[in-house]
């Protein structure tokens, strides 16, 4: 019984909280801009919206446009409940494994930028064009920080992997630093955040993510805000629960559910915030500045690879 | 929490962190932040050292080492950075990729069999020496690849770190004279690096190393 | 007694040039004073050593053969040098160049910088060397500034962080040579004598890789290729004197404590290894300056390369080892000498005509005679001709090399060869044909002279004939390599 709730819980936390987290980025770069801002549960607000207003599709797109937000929002929840988020007891062996997330991931980038390519607008090849560019350098830097703690867990399994982070000695942590700051970058450049992507620009030639979707109305326009959301969560999930793996519960009791929720809200709020913080004090780069971040982020992890 | 070995090995990984961070950050003014940090934790493990030894002379040196890095040095850059508007550093001769991946060379050299006999220095604490011998490399790095003569003299002052913390993780702590005598040099060092920047300043009209064309006229 | 004579003499100097006020007569006569006590004291020392072993003051401050044989050459120098500088500064104060505050700081930092030197080589302890050898850097990187243009001011930059780097390096060396000694000598001072005693404890491997950054530190101070790069830059900047002390008292220091570290890694490893190491650096060292003073367009900074060159060579001797070595050490002696007598004559030719660049010069034997006759002697002496000493030193490590490295050898008489050819292509280009108009004949004042004359004599008369208490102390130290 009470492993149906908790798997009900792995299931549904991702869908459920991702609009909240945007919510509250949203809310303290507000602050930092001395703006009141809205509410934090204004996303939710934005979705039921979406989800009720008519949907315009244009007679030039083919079988993709109509089809890809399924595609990509049902990756999103696939990957959401096979990530380690509060508990261990899903040593899930084919769909946990590392390389499994990353190219899920980049399945869902690849559709997205089909999309944009769809509907024949100049804005959504732009969209297209640098977001496979930006996802093909991010690849290399995604794969290795999970390479270096799959090195020192002896396993790709995701599972895995956090219950031997938690117990490693205090002399493998340099590693790991590093890899977790390569980590950040990958984080920011996939999830569409600064210095990649602003996600709250309007002017169309400045956008990476939002140009590819410029065409979708109504409920193809919630899922994919939807899933953005998602994927937004299940990096700041991966970064807060890989890297420092502490506070997943092993037991199934309600008491250590409810812990192991609190601490992951605590560590991802936190990470959220950083990712807040950061958009408030840096401009974005520029894009020919952004294969060089990414490529030190690459190189980062190959550091830490040496130092194992 | 910690036992003292472990401390030593993060304050050895700590220094390795912040001298990778120098290669990659750009203003002057964090540059001499990372140093900042680097000579506190030098300082602090002097400090643990003379503690645990009971020896007052060693916690004397400790208190001026911390006096000297962590307090004149950065005040003196502070200074020239203020006054001589030296806010960017970006000048390197290789870009940032390039040059975080000879760092990441360097380190597995530093890591490859070469090395490998020198963790003898160090007991249990071998990998930890490694990293220190990896900190040296990178610093030396550092000062090669920047063209701005500030970041070069911050750079001598971490390789000057490197080394006290690769002494200390291989056992050397001892001499207090020897650790006094070092920094007193250092400060020395400082002053006059310090004049000179000013000298350039004054008479060249930028910190930049580059413009080294004036000595092939003749 | 002698050692603290040495020590006090130049601190006075320091205090006393810091205090004058105005009037440099008063300058001039505190340097002379000071550099003659100097020698005093020196030959002093010398003498004991020769009859003694070693001379001791206490633990930390002693002084043993090869120490002996340095000192004298930089006493010497010195001597000559602050001679000459009275002159020269006298000279260019006159002509408007410097001021008085340049004046006095030149020699507040003189002395600083000979006082420096002569403890880095009586002190025991080589963390305490490494300070002086420090200290010598800091105060000569303001003294290649000397002359306040931008060209001098980067050179000093320069200067200063290569050497400092370089130094950095040698302390890292130093540390793991004192790596066993903290378990045994429980925080007391580390002396050369106490490592060679105890030398049996050191682990091989550790030893190879500190005498590899030793080397590699001190000698960016010597100034081997590839890390030469601060030097003709800083020669051709600094003013003349400062020259002259770096190439002939700081080179033999820096090399100096190169070959203490050798002592002490050939008992723990063999003499194979740092052998191979010296005579590597010492062939580039050799090879390089030859292809570049070829197309050399400055005097001063040709005489820098020159200088590299017989770095090169005096590694060479070393690297061979036995009668290398003591041909070495010779050559440490004459090429001091000699590299003086050439830099002091061209402070004289930069005085009369200033400026260093080559194709300005023409017609030195009409306008300085006795200048030109002197350089002339130098540049024979310097390129190895027969009959001075230098010809008789190269040949002797050439010959004590033959046997197990004939390529090395042969590439270095080849080098060499093509030293003279460039050289004296450069000579003839500058001594024989007609000056211009604006330039008067005749030399600045005595002073300018009068110490290169001292300095022909001294080598001439040791080129044939070598004191018995010179060649004893040269071959007890040449012992030990």
């Amino acid at each position: 019984m009470s492993v149906i709730i908790i798997w009900t819980i792995q299931l549904i936390l991702v869908p459920v909280l991702s609009p909240l987290f945007l919510g509250i980025v949203r809310k303290i770069k507000a602050r930092f801009q001395n703006r009141v801002g809205a509410s934090i549960f204004r996303p939710y607000r934005d979705l039921w919206k979406l989800f009720h207003k008519d949907e315009v599709i244009s007679e030039d797109t083919s079988w993709i446009f109509r089809f890809a937000p399924y595609l990509i929002f049902t990756i999103t929840l696939i990957l959401g409940a096979c990530i380690p988020l509060f508990s261990t007891l899903f040593a899930n062996n084919v769909l946990s494994d590392f390389l499994t997330i990353v190219y899920l991931v980049a399945l869902s980038t690849f559709f997205l930028a089909l999309v944009g390519l769809d509907a024949g607008s100049a804005f959504g090849g732009i969209g297209s064009s640098r977001e496979m560019t930006l996802a093909a350098l991010t690849e290399g830097g995604f794969i290795f920080p999970f390479l270096v703690l799959s090195l020192l867990a002896h396993s790709t399994n995701l599972f895995s992997i956090t219950n031997a982070i938690s117990s490693l000695p205090i002399f493998d942590s340099t590693p790991i630093i590093l890899t977790f700051v390569a980590f950040v970058i990958v984080m920011l450049s996939e999830t569409a955040h600064f210095p990649f992507d602003n996600p709250a620009t309007h002017l169309e030639l400045t956008m990476v993510h939002e140009a590819m979707i410029l065409e979708y109305s109504g409920k193809r326009l919630a899922l994919i805000e939807w899933a953005a959301a998602n994927k937004f969560l299940i990096f700041l999930a991966l970064g807060a629960n890989m890297f420092f793996p502490w506070g997943l519960i092993t037991q199934s009791s309600v008491w250590a559910v409810a812990l192991a929720l609190c601490i992951f809200c605590v560590k991802t709020l936190l990470l959220a915030t950083f990712v807040a913080v950061l958009e408030s004090s840096i401009a974005k780069f520029r894009f020919f500045r952004l294969p060089d971040l990414l490529f030190v982020a690459f190189i980062l992890s190959a550091m830490a690879l040496f130092i194992i | 929490m910690f036992t003292q070995l472990q401390i030593i090995f993060l304050s050895g990984a700590i220094i390795f962190l912040t001298t990778i961070f120098m290669h990659l950050v750009h203003k002057n003014s964090s540059l001499v932040s990372l140093y900042r940090v680097q000579s506190f934790v030098i300082s602090a493990l002097i400090l643990g050292s003379a503690i645990e030894i009971s020896s007052i002379l060693l916690m004397y040196v400790a208190i001026w080492m911390f006096a000297v890095k962590v307090i004149v040095a950065p005040y003196f850059f502070n200074k020239s950075i203020k006054h001589y508007q030296l806010k960017f550093t970006s000048s390197t001769y290789l870009n940032t990729p390039l040059t975080v991946l000879v760092a990441a060379l360097l380190t597995g050299f530093a890591y490859s069999h070469y090395f490998e006999p020198l963790t003898i220095l160090a007991k249990e604490n071998g990998s930890g020496l490694l990293l220190s011998v990896a900190t040296i490399l990178i610093s030396i790095f550092l000062i090669i690849n920047r063209k701005g003569t500030l970041s070069q003299m911050v750079g001598i002052l971490s390789l000057e770190n490197a080394i006290v913390s690769f002494a200390f993780l291989s056992g050397l702590e001892a001499a207090p004279s020897m650790q006094l005598g070092i920094t007193f040099d250092i400060l020395v060092w400082i002053i006059i690096a310090s004049v000179f920047i000013n000298m350039i300043q004054n008479k060249i009209g930028t910190a930049d190393s580059t413009l080294l064309n004036n000595l092939k006229e003749e | 007694m002698a050692l603290i004579i040495i020590i006090g003499t130049l601190l006075i100097a320091v205090i006393l040039s810091f205090l004058v006020k105005k009037g440099s007569e008063l300058f001039s006569k505190i340097a002379l004073t000071a550099s003659v006590v100097e020698l005093l004291a020196t030959l002093f020392v010398f003498n004991d050593v020769a009859h003694n072993g070693s001379y001791v003051l206490n633990s930390y401050l002693s002084v043993d053969y090869l120490g002996a044989i340095v000192m004298l050459i930089v006493a010497v120098v010195g001597l000559s040098s602050s001679w000459y500088s009275v002159g020269s500064l006298k000279v260019e104060t006159e002509h408007g160049y410097i001021g008085f505050h340049r004046v006095k700081q030149f020699f507040v930092l003189l002395h600083l910088f000979m006082l420096a030197m002569f403890f880095a080589i009586i002190t025991t302890n080589p963390i305490l060397m490494w300070i002086s050898i420090e200290v010598t850097t800091l105060s000569t990187a303001f003294l290649i500034s000397f002359y306040g243009k931008p060209s001098a001011i980067e050179a000093a930059w320069k200067y200063l962080i290569i050497n400092s780097l370089g130094l950095l390096i040698g302390f890292l060396g130093t540390l793991l040579f004192s790596y066993l000694a903290t378990d045994k000598l429980n925080y007391g001072l580390l002396t050369w004598g106490w490592m060679v005693n105890n030398v049996s404890g050191f682990d091989p491997f550790i030893a190879k890789v500190a005498f590899i950054f030793v080397f590699i530190g001190y000698g960016t101070k010597v100034g081997f290729v590839p890390m030469h790069t601060w030097r003709p830059d800083a020669y051709s900047k600094a003013p003349v004197p400062i020259v002259t002390l770096l190439s002939g008292s700081l080179l033999n220091v820096a090399f100096l404590a190169i070959l203490r570290f050798k002592v002490v890694t050939d008992l723990a490893v063999g003499p194979a290894f740092s052998g191979k190491l010296l005579i590597f650096f010492g062939l580039v060292s050799i090879v390089v300056p030859a292809f570049i003073m070829f197309t050399q367009k400055n005097y001063k900074r040709l005489l820098a390369y020159s200088s590299i060159e017989h770095a090169g060579i005096m590694a060479l001797g070393f690297g061979f080892g036995g009668i290398g070595a003591f041909a070495a050490i010779l050559h440490m002696l004459y090429h001091s000498l000699a590299k003086s007598i050439l830099f002091l004559s061209s402070g004289n030719i930069f005085l009369k005509y200033g400026s260093t660049k080559i194709e300005k010069i023409t017609g030195v034997l009409k306008t300085l005679p006795r200048t030109g006759i002197l350089f002339l002697i130098g540049f024979i002496m310097i390129t190895g001709m027969p009959p001075f000493g230098i010809f008789l030193t190269e040949f002797s490590i050439m010959m004590s090399g033959i046997k197990s490295y004939p390529l090395v050898v042969a590439i270095a008489i080849l080098s060499l060869a093509l030293i003279f050819v460039g050289f004296l292509k450069h000579v003839v280009a500058m001594f024989f044909g007609e000056p211009q108009k604006e330039i008067t004949p005749g030399e600045a004042n005595a002073n300018t002279f009068v110490p290169i004359i001292l300095l022909v004599v001294m080598v001439v008369v040791l080129s044939f004939y070598l004191p018995n208490i010179l060649k004893s102390i040269i071959t007890s130290a040449s012992l030990m390599y």
